[in-house]
């Protein structure tokens, strides 16, 4: 490259690099509070768990323009700002101190990882923050009072599940579990599975450990061929997941699956195609929902393909929740008095309760919401309910 | 913005500095010691468990150091007569060894890691730090030593001529990048008081080279540099929403095109001490004269 | 235990990861860079196969149009963006070849179905299986390993026996020294690279019709391994790649069989530096004279 044209070019990036520095934040302007409550939405677009990130944020959305098209919250619009932390859970911290000076309350970090920063800055920092999509509730039960989630506890997902499961298919007295050790969510489901496996008197026989470059599910699932359990319980994340079922069909494998919530998604389903015929899954939420059809269409048609899962439902649920509380509250909005309507804010949601999509639900003591658990399981092709 | 964003950016921005001349140490000797993030995890599971079991933050921040440069220097045995690549192979393995030996163990909490650790890292700790490492770096570079590194990695049948002994070299150096990196782990458990085997992982490992190949590996301050163009870049570029990452691939891909020495080298830092002005043209005529002589 | 059918799972996987390690390889040896985007261009050229899969239900076409689009991407890559750093330190390629990896997965996330994974069409990928003794093998697996074999001696042939790839191995034992006797190498550099990327793209293309899915995060574990492998068996020997590819494939089989999946990744690490310290060029390496 010419000397001239290199200098010039560089030149040129430094004034731009410059000139960004004085870009305006997209944050509101303080006048405008008035006419707009702006809650910051922290997810992860980019990055490894940019798939969970930008679902859940249609969702949100969803739930968002609803609102507004009744009118808004006390008159004023309700604005989901997105902030990408990008899977990094330093990042999430970071970005938690970023916005917490201007928010009245926070929506995130909506990530089990991200939040394990992200929450106890927010904690710290005296915020309300309300997180969709954060598994490990243990987080929230230690920083208290300030933060929740609205997912249910996973150990007692899991124990719930392998009652419900054993309930349905009682000639079930050996089990293998599929997990992934090198991921904290799948790990924790898997361990609580594996416990109510056990408290009922299910033996197990190997909790395979897979790793996530293993593109081939075939030595896996000899080794299950081999082990020749009853059941197979997966906590592995959904596509995999999908895969090691499809596997076993490929092998002639009939056994039955249990999925963690982690795992059931839509991915799993689809991934695991004609196999997945017969395999239960445990989920607070049933997203294929005749009554709940409507936001599912919503969601597909917003995000352009993709189904929604479950934490999309979630994350439009609490915000129809904050959009209750903060009406409740009688939030004014007035930058001067963030302090005492963040005190508000956090007493109505302690309290309130409601009556949405997940039925009534409020959040507990330890700061969860509390909700039911549906096994479901797939027939014809379609997601029921088992009752 | 906001103060308490400033010093969260300022402090990542340290302890990016810290890991980064923790990799720039051994590579100004000639070794490629890729296994700072290893000694990183050392350094912070190692701190972390001595401040849950109540050890003062000094103390432990000391105690992690050691172990790390420990570490550092018992890994450098096995790369005395290896070439560049395959120490930087061997260094890689031990760092995911290290990793996979914590997501298994489960006294060091498996993959879920350790949490509340307390809060102990804050700016002036930092850099502190950074200006103590600054002034050992700098009379490094001045002395018989730093000398007699340059000379281990320019050419090291030569230097071994010369009379320097290169293994105790070499163990030297190794083990001052264990005891950097897992400075660097300490502090950056005891701020964000979580830490887990991901975060220790493949890609960590490729921004700590980012940082020190971008800002230029021949001088320390190129580390300080290009951790802080690296770090401020995201941050100042989040309106692109999903073309973050995108954007901040071009950037690198396109400032490397046009200064593949790096952003600051010596002579450039000589040079802008003579005047900005002779800097971009003197960029060009300096990557001529590397190149010829590689 | 189902001793034999994990070993011919091995072998399989084995040849799978063998291909795309010698991509890998032979960049190594030409250009003297690691090509941190390999993995991204794997699943590139997996998603390139995708696209005309579906639009054509055919898997001969998918596999030559995903090979002749990564062949003209990685021929593009190379004229622009490493090119002009060729001649500096051998890390500065590197770091171009990461930003390019976050380029690929980024936008590929962006624009394919949201980033969720995709499944290549039914159609092609009915298996059927075939009960050999005590294994069972698919028709799939079968032309994969026939493929694959044939790839390799193809490639073998190209480097041993022909003049091309008596300059390709002359640039890979010094450039310069080749280019003064007359071989282009700014030419045989961007054949390598091309040929790098046909390799990563039938790489890509098997991957995803012999498995059930593919998305835009599976390139970063399956560069890592490709790593491993030419390490262990000695960087710039394609054969040596091939071997290690099946032995990693191999190993990783067997330590799923005796239920050790544990501690599999760390039986990796620990082979290679053991082998590392007892034979620092890798088990096929010849020894290199110090370049760099």
């Amino acid at each position: 490259m010419k000397p001239v044209r290199q200098k010039s070019i560089f030149v040129v990036i430094a004034m731009a690099f410059f000139v960004t520095l004085w870009i305006p934040e997209g944050f509101a302007k303080d006048d405008e509070w008035q006419k707009e409550i702006h809650i910051p939405f922290i997810t992860c677009r980019t990055g490894v768990l940019a798939t969970w990130g930008k679902i859940m944020y249609y969702g949100a959305q969803i739930a968002a323009e609803e609102i507004n098209a009744r009118g808004g919250v006390r008159g004023m619009k309700l604005l989901l700002d997105v902030y990408d932390d990008g899977s990094d859970a330093a990042q999430s911290a970071m970005l938690v101190r970023k916005v917490e000076p201007k928010a009245l309350v926070l929506f995130g970090p909506n990530n089990s990882n991200t939040a394990e920063t992200g929450l106890p800055v927010a904690n710290s920092l005296r915020v309300p923050a309300v997180s969709g999509c954060c598994a490990k509730t243990s987080i929230v039960a230690e920083s208290r009072p300030w933060t929740f989630t609205n997912l249910m506890p996973v150990d007692l997902l899991s124990i719930k599940a392998a009652e419900l499961f054993l309930k349905k298919e009682v000639e079930v007295k050996t089990a293998v579990l599929l997990v992934d050790k090198a991921d904290p969510s799948s790990t924790l489901q898997g361990a609580s599975i594996v416990k109510g496996l056990k408290e009922k008197g299910i033996a197990i026989k190997e909790e395979i450990a897979i790793s996530q470059g293993d593109i081939d599910p075939a030595p896996v699932i000899t080794r299950v061929k081999d082990l020749n359990p009853d059941a197979v319980a997966i906590s592995v994340g959904a596509e995999m997941g999908g895969a090691f079922i499809k596997e076993m069909e490929r092998q002639g494998l009939k056994k039955k699956i249990l999925c963690a919530q982690g795992s059931w998604t839509p991915d799993l389903i689809r991934v695991a195609g004609s196999a997945a015929e017969g395999i239960y899954g445990i989920n607070q939420m049933w997203p294929a929902d005749p009554k709940l059809k409507s936001l599912y269409d919503k969601c597909k048609e917003k995000s352009g393909g993709p189904p929604p899962n479950f934490c999309s439902f979630t994350c439009y649920e609490l915000t129809w929740f904050l959009a209750q509380a903060i009406e409740k509250a009688g939030i004014t909005n007035n930058p001067g008095k963030r302090r005492e309507e963040r005190e508000k804010l956090l007493k109505v949601i302690q309290t309130m309760e409601r009556d949405g999509i997940l039925g009534k639900w409020r959040f507990r003591e330890d700061g969860v919401g509390s909700s039911q658990a549906h096994l479901l399981t797939i027939k014809g092709g379609n997601e029921i309910e088992v009752k | 913005m906001e103060l308490q964003y400033f010093e969260s950016v300022a402090i990542f921005t340290g302890i990016y500095i810290i890991l980064g001349w923790a990799m720039y140490f051994p590579l100004s000797a000639g070794q490629f010691n890729m296994g700072v993030i290893g000694f990183a995890a050392i350094g912070a599971y190692c701190s972390a468990l001595c401040s849950k079991a109540g050890v003062p933050f000094g103390l432990s921040l000391l105690a992690s150091a050691i172990l790390g440069g420990i570490a550092g220097f018992l890994i450098g045995y096995p790369t005395l007569r290896l070439r560049t690549f395959a120490i930087a192979i061997v260094t890689i393995a031990f760092s995911e060894i290290v990793r996979i030996c914590a997501v298994n163990l489960n006294f060091v909490g498996g993959s879920r890691g350790i949490i509340h650790i307390p809060f102990f890292t804050n700016v002036l700790n930092v850099y502190a730090v950074i200006l103590i490492l600054a002034f050992f770096l700098t009379r490094w570079n001045n002395s018989k030593w730093g000398r007699a590194a340059q000379a281990m990695k320019e050419d090291e049948d030569v230097a071994e001529s010369m009379g320097i002994n290169l293994a105790r070299m070499k163990l030297f150096v190794n083990g001052v990048c264990g005891f950097m990196a897992a400075l660097a782990g300490v502090f950056f458990a005891h701020y964000t008081t979580f830490i887990q085997p991901a975060h220790f992982g493949f890609d960590l490992l490729m921004r700590v080279c980012c940082f020190v190949f971008f800002g230029g590996w021949t001088y320390f301050w190129g580390v300080f540099l290009g951790v802080a163009v690296l770090i401020i870049i995201p941050e100042i570029v989040r309106f692109l929403d999903d073309w973050r990452l995108v954007f901040y691939g071009g950037v690198l891909i396109a400032i490397l095109l046009l200064r593949p020495q790096g952003l600051m080298t010596k002579q450039t830092s000589e040079v802008l001490r003579r005047g900005l002005k002779g800097w971009l043209k003197w960029g060009r005529e300096e990557h001529l004269r590397m190149r010829n002589r590689e | 235990m189902q001793f034999v059918q994990q070993i011919v799972n091995g072998i399989m996987l084995g040849i799978v990861y063998g291909l795309f390690a010698v991509g890998l390889t032979l960049v190594y040896a030409v250009l003297k860079f690691v090509n941190l985007a390999h993995g991204e261009m794997v699943m590139v050229g997996a998603y390139i196969g995708y696209f005309v899969a579906v639009a054509t239900n055919n898997v001969l076409l998918a596999f030559l149009a995903s090979i002749a689009g990564m062949v003209f991407l990685g021929v593009i890559i190379e004229r622009c963006l490493l090119r002009p750093v060729r001649l500096a330190h051998h890390f500065t390629p590197l770091l171009i070849t990461f930003g390019l990896a976050l380029i690929f997965t980024e936008l590929v996330k962006m624009y394919v179905f949201g980033g969720f994974p995709v499944i290549y069409p039914e159609d092609i990928r009915k298996p059927i299986t075939l009960s050999i003794g005590p294994i069972s093998i698919t028709t799939l697996q079968i032309t994969t390993l026939i493929v694959g074999i044939f790839l390799m001696m193809g490639l073998g042939f190209l480097i041993y026996k022909t003049k091309l790839g008596k300059a390709m191995r002359s640039v890979a034992e010094n450039m310069e020294t080749a280019a003064l006797l007359g071989v282009n190498a700014n030419r045989i550099a961007r054949l390598t690279f091309g040929l790098a990327s046909a390799l990563c793209a039938a790489a890509g293309v098997f991957i995803g019709v012999l498995y059930p899915y593919i998305h835009p995060h599976m390139g970063a574990p399956l560069a890592f391994k490709a790593f491993a492998i030419i390490l262990f068996a000695g960087a710039g020997n394609v054969f040596g790649a091939i071997c290690g590819g099946i032995f990693l494939g191999l190993v990783e089989s067997i330590a799923v069989g005796f239920g050790l999946t544990l501690w599999r990744d760390v039986f990796t690490f620990v082979i290679i530096i053991v082998i590392l310290l007892l034979k620092p060029t890798g088990i096929f390496g010849t020894p290199y004279p110090e370049t760099r």
